[in-house]
Parts: structure tokens; sequence; C-alpha cells
């Protein structure tokens, strides 16, 4: 199946529940929520913000981002960030050249002069921009935990775009990082700072849908669970200033260079992805989990199911619900789709709603109060990049934390694995291992190669 | 390529297999898979052949496949996939290799190994590690330091300690990460003194801020309550941010009531944003202790601190700041005002319910206002009675609020009274209200049908506007008996309520009331409601849900009873959004109207650009190029103009 260039979830803003960008602050929000809801539109009571972060921040807080990695995908975030008034993007730091200029180009636009820093070396980055207090970090997937560990190492919070981890073992060092030195850490889960998915979460936990029994997260829609170990054929290795091959791959196993792999090619190779289920698991596990209050915990039991992608698997929480995989469109229409089901009704929702399909009309009568009383709630805005930075500025962990991101992403590589295998697995996610079954628990992990090791 | 085949061929064994760890127990008595991978990685084998022996090595390993690995380690290019293979092996003959390799290797593959030593955590390998602190490669003492670290014994952090002081520049960040690292062990082994010994030689480094904030936070987490509380209070004190922070993040990660104490006692030598800052942290520990510290706070700090206050008290839950809160709802400064609003519709807990129903009662026309805002925020359903006697109060804004509140939070039982009170209503804005209450109480109805029944059972004993009211109503619900209803009042004698049955029907939400318009908009008497059925017709066809045959055959009728130009317009309008040839004919003859030429251009142009894009492009072609061609000449747009010539090209080619 041919993969779409681009796809809901590599776009952003995202959809949300006024179909506007997810870069709506409390006031935008609630002013569109008005007018979308028509009859039972909410009532409007604004707050100002915590820290009276809203309007110019003094110069003195604004907080200092470079960027690890920035492709297609990290410059649709990273436009995401840049409007923010209290946040200067400073230097991007990348092993391909032609990305490293395209974000200077996108950062000096935007603030009109040529000061962007550009970075080959990751190493060197971290070393010498001792100015930088936080970092957004877009590279593939391969990438994504040691750049949060080395980066918060040296002392950066992070925003990290999914699938965070490539094993159970990387996500806990990135858990233990982030703890050991203090930082802040924001899993690009956006979908949690949403209003559509936020409606349909506090559905389940007012417990409008009853007693929930089954929820059910999409997968993507290309490529396997099982995954490709071939080496496209050998090309000259361009010049380092180039393409520096040797930090493109990092930690991962060697292959000679092929130009394939660094236009995005690396999608569906073992080494360097998550497969189907971590492409858009990464999202859904998360979202359908702290729904249903197992953001702190992952799936206890999985159930291998004789396909190529998963769909289909269910996967059993301890507080007795079921999580079942589910590949194509039968159960919502777009992308990174999640439906909730309990006793009394369901809800289902997935990129480019208007607003999420309920089993009654009723459910949805007060949709915009829900996502308001949320944000009153949790003092979490509907928008995903300004909790990274609220949360910097305050120090309270993200709505995406660590932890949250660590068992999201042990249930997808905990259902990988469950494919990989062909057969039914028990996991402890307080040992964080399987239970009786070795083979299994060597692939919690994978040695780094050096020098890129943790 | 004979190589490549047997690797598959173990592959496909091993997907299918039993127990791996039985197929590596066994593999001194069968043949195993793992036999075959050694065999790879003895051979004359390539570097991805032996590689994918290596990455299954990985999985079904044992004691036998140590030695082969090994001997790969000095590989710069094949030492990686070793220890990708041998870290995964649970045998200690691998620490053996590993710890024998220390003292073989140089470079990138002794990094490497120190790595493995690293994860798995190897108690023996403390005295070659301490050696490699002092190694001249930095990345080999930082690896070790890092690997020390993971280890964790305290032998361990003896040396770790000891490398500490004299450690280079470069080395330091490594070093600290490998003391950190063995203090979190050796805390969680009980050696609580050991972990602090550790986190406080760290905290007296300058230079990192990094370092710094790892020291602190560890330090003050690692010491129990008593011990912590100075240490907690030092770095609230601190003029160093990264201390601060590091503190608060300590304080984040106890449970203790005195480590909170602590930071609310700090309270007064802080700024006004350290203090809501720090009122965040607190929050987060959902520690109700901590509350009537807050609520003092949030009655005589300075705003910053009193807004996260606030703030914080939902968060915490504990029902003890409700009359704080209530007594803010009409402070003079609209933020304090709006942040207690929006804590007291998030407090969890009776005692904000109460507080609210009290609002409901209170004699003041404007708290009783506030009162309905916070009812329907919280979907207080306990409070619709008394909401329902607010709806007849004697203040016209109470009795706004309430009915508007009756749709929000009400079901099918308020939709009679609501109806009652539609029937009172007279002025505008109550009319509006109703209106809007009776239509979320509808589309909440799970029978619509007995929903629009009890609608349409008002309108004979109500005034015009009301009928008005109702029919509109009537329309949103839907179903078969409202739209009997308005067929009926279609025919009332008012022309108020013919012309409000006929809009009615223009807003249907489904075609079925097609036929009903055009024969309206064929036959009505009165050129008011023709025209507005015809609106109402063209709105239906130019819904894309419909049928695109049956929008082209509404568009044919719409054609012969189109008289304004506005309503040739809307006709235009749907036209130019159909992808049919019929639809150039439609279009053609309003050309030459010059009122509507230029609409009639715009709406040819686009209707060409999609039929030209279309599987059929070539078949209506020829049919588009004469009209395009007068769209070239007639229109004053030149932009339309080009886009027009361009087009007559493109179908000229498209039909040769």
């Amino acid at each position: 199946m041919l993969r779409p260039k681009k796809t809901f979830s590599d776009s952003y803003p995202s959809p949300s529940l006024t179909g506007s960008p997810a870069l709506l602050n409390r006031r935008q929000f609630l002013q569109r929520a008005l007018l979308a809801g028509g009859a039972v539109a909410a009532p409007c009571l604004v707050p100002g913000r915590v820290l009276g972060l809203n309007g110019a921040v003094p110069p003195s807080e604004r907080i200092v981002l470079g960027g690890i990695g920035i492709g297609g995908r990290g410059s649709g975030v990273l436009r995401w960030m840049l409007p923010e008034k209290d946040v200067q993007f400073v230097a991007v730091c990348d092993a391909k050249k032609s990305q490293r200029e395209a974000v200077k180009r996108l950062v000096d636009e935007k603030y009109g002069n040529k000061d962007c820093a550009t970075y080959r070396d990751l190493r060197e980055f971290l070393a010498v921009r001792t100015d930088i207090d936080a970092v957004l970090i877009a590279t593939g997937d391969r990438w994504h935990a040691l750049a949060s560990v080395l980066a918060m190492r040296a002392g950066k919070d992070v925003y990290s775009e999914k699938p965070s981890s490539m094993t159970i073992a990387e996500g806990r060092a990135v858990v233990e990082t982030a703890r050991r030195y203090g930082r802040i850490y924001q899993t690009g889960t956006q979908r949690l700072s949403e209003g559509n998915f936020t409606v349909a979460n506090e559905l389940l936990r007012t417990g409008r849908l009853g007693k929930v029994h089954t929820v059910r997260a999409h997968i993507a829609p290309w490529d396997a669970a099982e995954m490709k170990h071939d080496w496209l054929p050998a090309e000259p290795e361009p010049p380092k200033e180039e393409v520096d091959w040797d930090q493109w791959l990092g930690p991962c196993p060697w292959r000679p260079y092929n130009s394939a792999y660094t236009r995005g090619g690396w999608r569906g190779y073992y080494d360097f992805h998550t497969s189907c289920i971590g492409e858009w698991g990464a999202h859904t596990f998360a979202q359908c989990q702290v729904a249903i209050g197992a953001a702190n915990t992952a799936g206890i039991h999985y159930s291998y199911v004789n396909n190529e992608t998963g769909d289909g698997m269910v996967i059993r929480f301890a507080n007795g619900i079921n999580m079942v995989l589910s590949r194509g469109d039968k159960w919502w229409h777009g992308s990174c789709g999640v439906r909730f089901e309990g006793t009394e009704g369901w809800v289902s929702v997935a990129d480019g709603y208007k607003r999420p399909e309920v089993s009654s009309p009723a459910l949805l009568a007060d949709s915009s109060k829900l996502v308001n009383d949320y944000m009153a709630r949790t003092q979490r805005p509907m928008s995903h990049v300004r909790d990274f930075f609220n949360c910097i500025k305050s120090r309270r962990p993200t709505v995406s934390n660590p932890e949250m991101m660590h068992f999201s992403m042990s249930t997808v590589h905990a259902a990988n694995i469950c494919m990989w295998l062909k057969r039914d697995m028990r996991y402890d996610p307080d040992r964080e291992e399987f239970i009786g079954d070795p083979e299994a628990n060597r692939l919690r992990a994978r040695a780094m190669r050096e020098p890129w090791i943790i | 390529m004979r190589t490549l085949k047997l690797i598959s061929l173990v592959g496909a064994t091993l997907l299918t297999a039993g127990s791996p760890s039985s197929l590596a127990a066994n593999s001194q008595s069968n043949p195993s898979p793992q036999t075959a991978l050694i065999a790879t990685l003895q051979s004359n084998a390539t570097q991805k052949e032996k590689a994918d022996a290596c990455r299954q090595l990985a999985r079904v390993g044992g004691r036998d496949a140590v030695a082969p690995l090994a001997a790969l380690l000095p590989d710069e290019r094949l030492g990686h996939m070793a220890r990708y293979a041998l870290e995964r092996i649970p045998d200690p003959a691998v620490d053996n290799a590993f710890r024998s390799a220390l003292d073989r290797l140089t470079g990138k593959p002794l990094v490497g190994v120190i790595g493995s030593v690293g994860v798995r955590r190897d108690a023996k390998a403390v005295k070659p590690l301490a050696r490699l602190l002092s190694n001249p490669d930095p990345e080999a003492a930082q690896a070790a330091a890092r690997a020390l670290g993971s280890i964790g014994n305290p032998e361990a952090g003896r040396v770790l300690l000891a490398a500490w002081p004299p450690a280079s520049a470069a080395n330091r960040a490594s070093f600290a990460e490998g003391l950190c690292r063995c203090a979190e062990t050796l805390l969680a082994q009980g050696r609580r003194k050991d972990a602090i010994r550790l986190y406080d030689l760290l905290r007296k480094e300058t230079e990192s801020a990094a370092v710094r904030a790892a020291a602190w936070r560890g330090a003050i987490a690692a010491r129990k309550t008593d011990d912590a509380v100075p240490l907690l209070r030092e770095a609230l004190r601190s003029n160093d941010r990264v201390v601060f922070n590091a503190g608060l993040r300590a304080l984040l990660e106890t449970s203790a009531k005195a480590a909170a104490d602590a930071a609310l006692g700090e309270m007064p030598r802080l700024s006004a944003m350290d203090k809501a800052q720090v009122v965040q942290i607190l929050a987060q520990l959902r520690d109700p202790r901590v509350m009537p510290a807050l609520v003092a706070l949030a009655t005589n700090a300075e705003k910053p601190a009193v807004l996260a206050a606030l703030r914080a008290f939902p968060e915490i839950g504990d029902p003890s700041p409700v009359p704080t809160l209530v007594s803010l709802v009409d402070h003079s400064d609209r933020e304090l005002r709006e942040a207690a609003l929006e804590s007291l519709a998030a407090m969890p807990g009776p005692e904000a319910d109460q507080a609210i129903l009290a609002m409901l009662n209170h004699p003041d026309p404007a708290r009783k206002l506030t009162g309905l805002d916070l009812a329907a925020r919280r979907r207080l359903t306990p409070a619709v009675n008394q909401i329902n006697q607010l709806a007849r109060h004697h203040d016209a804004q109470v009795r706004l609020a309430a009915v508007r509140r009756l749709g929000e939070m009400g079901g099918s039982a308020e939709i009679p009274p609501v109806l009652d009170w539609l029937c009172t209503a007279r002025e505008t804005a109550e009319l509006e209200a109703a209106e809007q209450a009776l239509a979320a109480l509808c589309a909440k109805e799970p029978n619509p049908e007995a929903a629009a029944a009890l609608v349409a059972a008002r309108l004979a004993q109500a005034t015009t506007p009301q009928k008005a009211v109702l029919l509109r109503v009537l329309s949103a619900v839907g179903g078969s008996a409202a739209l009997n209803a308005i067929r009926a009042a279609v025919k009332d004698p008012a022309p108020e309520i013919r012309a409000a049955a006929v809009r009615a029907l223009g807003s249907w939400r489904s075609p079925e009331v097609a036929p009903d318009l055009l024969e309206l908009a064929q036959s009505a008497g009165d050129p008011t409601l023709k025209s507005l059925a015809l609106r109402g017709y063209l709105t239906l066809a130019g819904d894309t849900e419909v049928p695109a045959r049956d929008r082209l055959d509404m568009c044919q009728q719409a054609a012969k009873l189109v008289e304004k130009d506005d309503e040739k317009r809307l006709l235009l309008g749907v036209l130019s959004g159909m992808n049919s040839p019929a639809a150039v004919g439609l279009i053609e003859p309003f050309l030459d109207q010059p009122a509507i030429q230029e609409e009639a251009c715009t709406a040819l142009v686009g209707l060409a650009e999609k039929l030209l894009q279309g599987k059929q492009a070539a078949k209506v072609a020829g049919r588009l190029v004469a009209p395009l061609e007068k769209v070239a000449r007639v229109t004053s747009k030149a932009d339309l103009a080009r886009r027009a010539t361009e087009l007559v090209n493109r179908a000229k080619a498209a039909g040769a």
C-alpha cells in the first residue's frame, strides 16, 4: 500500500472540537465553541492565565528554544511553536544539511534576521549552546529517546515527537533521566490537548458512557507489524557536511548509506521504526490509556492475531478494560481514531471531526462545557505546545509527561513483540517484564551502537 | 547467498518454533538454529549475513554463542552487532567475555563494551571500569563512569566519589551522571547515607546547571523528611533559579506534610511569581492538608499568587475553600472574579453544589445569575426545579437566563414547562431564549417524534410570533409529526404563519420537502412565499449530500422559476458547484443578462474547470468551447477572461 505523503496526524494544527487550530488559547477556544455550540453553547467565563503568561513576556522569562532533527513533521510543530510570544528559537541541529538550512530559512524569515545557528553534531550542539532552555526533537523514531536523554542530561527541557522510544528500555531511560535532572518533558501526543478528544475522555471519565468495557485504538493503515531487515543497495556516502550518515544512524545497527532512508524511507524497517502499531498507537494508545485511567501502567495481556498488522488484537488492562486495535475505518472516519464503549453509550472521534460521534446526541449537549471544565480542573490549555511552555515555567509535569509516554509506549512495544513472536503475552507493568517468556524479555532492549550509548 | 538462505530459514524456524529458551538450553543435544547462526558467524559470510545472525542470536543465543560473538567484539564493523546479541543472553559467560574485552579493546569497540557492561550491571567489572576512568580517551572514561553508576554498588560509589574531584571538564557531566545513577541504586537498596554523600558532593558543582539541578533534587529527595526540610528551605531561598527549581522538583516527589509546610513557610520571602510557582507545585501534591494555608494565601497575597491558589483549589479537591471562592465571585477585579468562578465550577463535591444552590436562592438577582451560570457548568441537575421557578422571576435577566439553563440542563420533563413559558413570552429576547431552550431539549430527547408532537400541540393556541418559534423548533427536530405540522401551517390563513412555515420547510434537513417547496415556488399566490420556497428549494439543491442526479433535476426546475436577480445568483452558485455537462446549458442563458453576467461567467468557468479535470473531459470538451469563448469576450474581469481562454485551449486539446 502506498503511504500518503502527509496525513492528518502529520499535519499541524490538527482539527479540534471547533474545527480550528489546536493553537487556540482558552479565550479563543471558548469564543469558537460558543459560535459552534449554537443553542447549547457554554457560558463565557474566561480566565486569565496562571503566572500572567498571556501578553508580552519579559525577556528574562523568554524560553530559548533549539531544534534537533527538524524535517517535515518537525517544521509543522515548529510553526506551531514560533508564534508563542515567550519563545525564541535560536539554533537547529541536524545530520542533514538541507534540513538544517530549511529550518534556518523558516526561523530567520519569522524573526527577520539571520541569527538562527546551525549544527551538524549533536554533542557539540548540546555542549556549546548552554543558553538553550528547551529543545524540540523531531528526528525519526530511532533517535527520539536517545536525543531526549542527551538533551535532558545537558539541562534542556524536551518536547519530543512520537513514537518516543524504540524499546521498553529506552522509555525507562527517558523517565529516569527526566526525574534525575528534574527536566520537563512532553511527548507529541497532541490529541491530549485537543477539544474533540478531550470531550471523549471527559464523557468516559464523568461516567456518561456507563461502565466502560472496551476502547478501540486506531493503528496506521500502512506498513505492518513485522518489519524489514534488508539493506537497500549501497550508494556513495555523501560528505559529512551534507549528510552525516553515522550520526543519522545514531544508536542503530550500521548499514550502508542509501539516500532513500534519509528521505523518509526508513519507515517499515525494524532498526528505525516502531511498526504500524507504533506509528499511530503512540497517539491512540496514549489517548485510550489516559481516558481509562491507565496512564501510569501498561496492558497486562496481549492476544496474538494471525494477520500482518495486529488488527483486532485485544489488550487487557488490570482494570478489566479491553483495548482493541483497529486498522480500518469501521469505528471512525479519519486518522488516529479512538472509540470508547460503555454500558450506557459510546463515543468515537478521529482527526477531522467537527465533533465526536456519539450513541446519543444528548452526550454532546454540553461538549464545550466538558472541555471548559477540564481546562479549569487541570489548568491545561487546548494547545499541546503551550502546555509544554507553561510547564517549563511552572515546573509542573506536562500532560504527556515521561511516565505517560513510557507506559503507553510500553503497550506499543509489548503489542509489537506479541506480533513478532506470534503468541499471547502476559506483561507485568510494575516489573516491566513479560511473565514466563524469556524470549519476549530479550526484546525489551537493544544494544546501542557506539558511541551513541546512554 | 547460501548463508543468507540459511539465516532466512533460521528466522522462519524461530518464528514458528516453541520457546527459544528451550532452544538455547537444548543446543548441546539437538542441532538448533543457534548452531547454524554460530556457523554463519564463523564462516566467510558477508557483513549483512553475520549482522542478521547476531540479531537472531539476541533472541535465542545461549552459552555456546558467547565465544563466537565475543570474538567479533574488536571488529569495528561487527562489534556492535556482537554486543547486540551478547547483551541479551542471560548467561554469566557473557559478563566474563565483556570483562575480558575491557582489558583488550580500545577506541569505539571499547566504548561499546563498557556500555554493555553497564547495561548488564556486572558488579565484578568495577575494578576494570575504575581503571578506565583515567583512560586518555574521554569517551571511554565517560562511558566507564556511566557504567559504574549503573552497577551502583557501594564499591562503584567509592570509586566514583574518588574520581569526581579531579575529573576533567570534558568528563564531568558523565561522571556526575554516574554518581547520580549510583546514588539512585544505593537509595533503592536502603543505603541512604551513601546516596546522600554522593549527591552532597555534586551539590558543590558550580559550572554545570544540569548537574546542580540533579544534585539538589537528589539530595533533598534522598533525605528523610526531618533532614530534607532544611535543605528544601535552602533551595527555595536560593537566588540560583536552578537550585530553586530543583527544590520544587524535590517537593513534587515528596508526600511529607513537613515539606509542604516548609515551602509554605518560605512564602513571605518569595516574589509574587515564585509564590505562584510554589502553589502550582503544591497543587500537584493534592494534599488537603495544605489547603488552610492556600486559602489564607488566596485572601492576602499578591495577585499572581492569589490566582494560582484559586486555580489550585479544584486540583486539590478539598471543599474548605468553597466559602472563600463564593466571597470572590463578585470581586471588582475581573481576573480574580473569573478565577473564582472557574474554580467553583470545577470544585468536586457537594459543598460547591450547596453553595451554588444557595446562590439561586439569594435575593440579589446578580447572585442568582451567577448561580444559574455555575449550575449549568456543573450540570447541577438537582437545581433544575429551582431553575424552573426562576424562569418566572420578576427580573427579566434572571428569567431569560433560567430558561436558557433549562435548555442546557433539562431533559424531556422540561419540554412542557418551557413550552408553557414560550406561550407567555412576548419580547423578542424571550422568544429567542425559549427557542434556544426548546431546540436544545428536543435535541436531547431520545424520541424525536414524541418531542415534535408536544411542540406541534401548542401551535393551535400560540400567537403568531410564538408559532414562528414553534415551527422553527419543529424544523430542527425533524420527523413525520413535525413535517405534518409544518405542512399544515403552510396553509394557515395568516400570512406571517405561512411565511414561517415555508421558512421552516426551507431549513428542513433532508430532501423529502423538495416537492413541497417546488409546488409552493410554482403556484403560491403570495410572491413572498413563492420566493421563500424557491430559495429553500435552491438551498436543498446545493446540498452535496443530495444525489447529483436529483440536484440537477432540481436546478432544471428552478431555472424555469427564477425571476429576481438574487434568485438567479443563487441558482448560478448551485450550478457552479455541480459536476455535470447538463449544467452548462442551464448557465448559458444568463451570459446574456447584463445584471448577472459576471456571476454567470464565474459559474461557467468554475464548472468548466471541474468538467475538464474529470474522466469525461474529452467527451464534454466540445460542448464547452463556445460558451467559454463567450465568457472570454464578455467578462470585464481580466483574470476570468484569462482562465476562460486557457480553458478554451484545454477543451480544444482534450477534444482533439
